[in-house]
């Protein structure tokens, strides 16, 4: 089949080459005249100085606008790579002389949260997991007894529960690690409910 | 009818000879054709390819909006390519001719033929029908036409070698070399001529193809479209 189509290939090349030929022979013409002028303007270009091949003004202007493209680009890439550092507000709650509020044991499979801060002993708060402070319920600071800086916050806005899910139990733990030195956690402000039956179990 | 006709016709020996030979030729010919035709598509489609290089960065900047500017700046940058491909078959030819400068201006030997030199390398053979015996001729007559009856038995020449035609020989393979380079050069100026040429029309044409202008949101007119008459 390929010698088939091969063959008419070739008659019609064979009513084409005359044409072809005629073609050829124009432009073999006009490149003998073409070359010495290109020839001169190139040996000119070499004694000035100036590349043999210079770029023309259309593609200068073509890579200008896409150099410009591409610098913005790569502007804003970084700008996405690097984004604003996160401002990281350390609140310090000193309770001197007063002691927090101390949950309540927790139950079976409720992990433990917060340990008792030791009496009298201003431990500042800490942050071991850098997370900034939030105030996502725009509580206003209030001045309480025993709370000099106002009522503690809770940085882990917990979504409100209805009563009695999972038997209980908080489905959204906040994942606390057990430390001997008992470096004090993040105070809760609402404490998870529990009921009263459950305790100790 | 005509079968009879057709039947009717008797060939002697050497015409049938000179038939086959005539078909198998023509077969050839056509074979020979269509591969040559195979690859001038091809050196055709890899320049096309080669011109949309050279416009690409122009027009996607838009530096160049218009046909016109399209076609003017091609023809600029085809030049250019054109003697930058035309480097090697000129600087090979212009080699050639040097030493052939050179050499006649040494050896004084201006009036030699070079290519009859050049066919020691190649067979001869006896063309004449004078050569050969009347009822056994080269050429007859079929239909008309003057064809070979049988491949040219009597070999003039055979293929030899000598020394003191190497220059000959040199500067004819040169030339052919250098010819047939330069040929494919300039079918590939014209290959991406023609592709510049459609480029700068299919390029900024603007087709209206599937738009509806009562459909359209993007644009808000001050008042609605009138109807058509």
């Amino acid at each position: 089949m390929n010698a088939l189509k091969r063959f008419g290939l070739g008659l019609l090349w064979i009513f084409l080459i005359p044409f072809i030929l005629l073609g050829i022979a124009v432009v073999g013409v006009f490149g003998i005249i073409n070359f010495p002028i290109q020839l001169v303007i190139m040996i000119v270009n070499f004694f000035r100085g100036k590349k043999v091949f210079p770029m023309f003004e259309e593609d200068e202007k073509a890579m200008a606008i896409l150099q410009k493209a591409i610098d913005k680009q790569n502007g804003e890439e970084e700008a996405r790579k690097e984004p604003p550092a996160p401002q990281q507000v350390f609140v310090q709650q000193n309770y001197y002389g007063a002691q927090p509020p101390i949950p309540p044991a927790p139950g079976p499979g409720i992990p433990y949260q917060n340990p008792p801060y030791p009496q009298g002993q201003g431990i500042p708060y800490q942050n071991p997991q850098g997370i900034p402070y939030q105030n996502p319920q725009g509580i206003p600071y209030q001045n309480q007894p025993g709370y000099p800086y106002g009522l503690p916050q809770n940085p882990y806005p917990q979504p409100t529960q209805a009563p009695n899910q999972n038997g209980g139990m908080n489905p959204n733990p906040i994942p606390v690690e057990a430390h001997e030195d008992n470096i004090p956690k993040i105070e809760l402000s609402s404490l998870p409910q529990y009921d009263d039956k459950e305790e100790g179990e | 009818m005509i079968f009879r006709v057709l039947a009717s016709i008797q060939l002697s020996e050497t015409d049938r000879k000179a038939l086959i030979i005539l078909l198998i030729v023509l077969v050839l010919l056509i074979l020979i054709l269509g591969l040559i035709g195979v690859a001038v598509r091809q050196t055709m489609l890899y320049q096309a390819k080669r011109a949309d290089t050279m416009m690409h960065d122009v027009a996607v900047t838009h530096v160049i909006d218009n046909p016109k500017a399209f076609r003017r700046f091609g023809f600029k940058k085809n030049n250019r390519a054109l003697f930058r491909d035309s480097l090697v078959p000129f600087a090979i030819i212009l080699s050639a001719l040097l030493l052939w400068v050179v050499y006649n201006i040494f050896s004084h030997g201006w009036g030699r033929n070079i290519w009859e030199e050049f066919g020691d390398l190649f067979f001869r053979f006896k063309i004449d029908n004078s050569q050969y015996p009347p009822d056994d001729p080269l050429w007859v007559k079929v239909f008309g036409m003057t064809i070979l009856a049988r491949w040219p038995e009597a070999v003039e020449g055979y293929p030899r070698f000598e020394a003191n035609h190497i220059v000959s020989y040199i500067v004819c393979a040169a030339t052919i070399v250098s010819a047939i380079y330069y040929a494919v050069i300039c079918q590939a100026y014209i290959s991406r001529a023609v592709m510049i040429y459609v480029r700068s029309n299919s390029v900024y044409e603007k087709s209206l193809a599937g738009f509806k202008a009562s459909e359209d949101i993007k644009i808000t007119p001050d008042k609605p479209i009138p109807p058509a008459d």
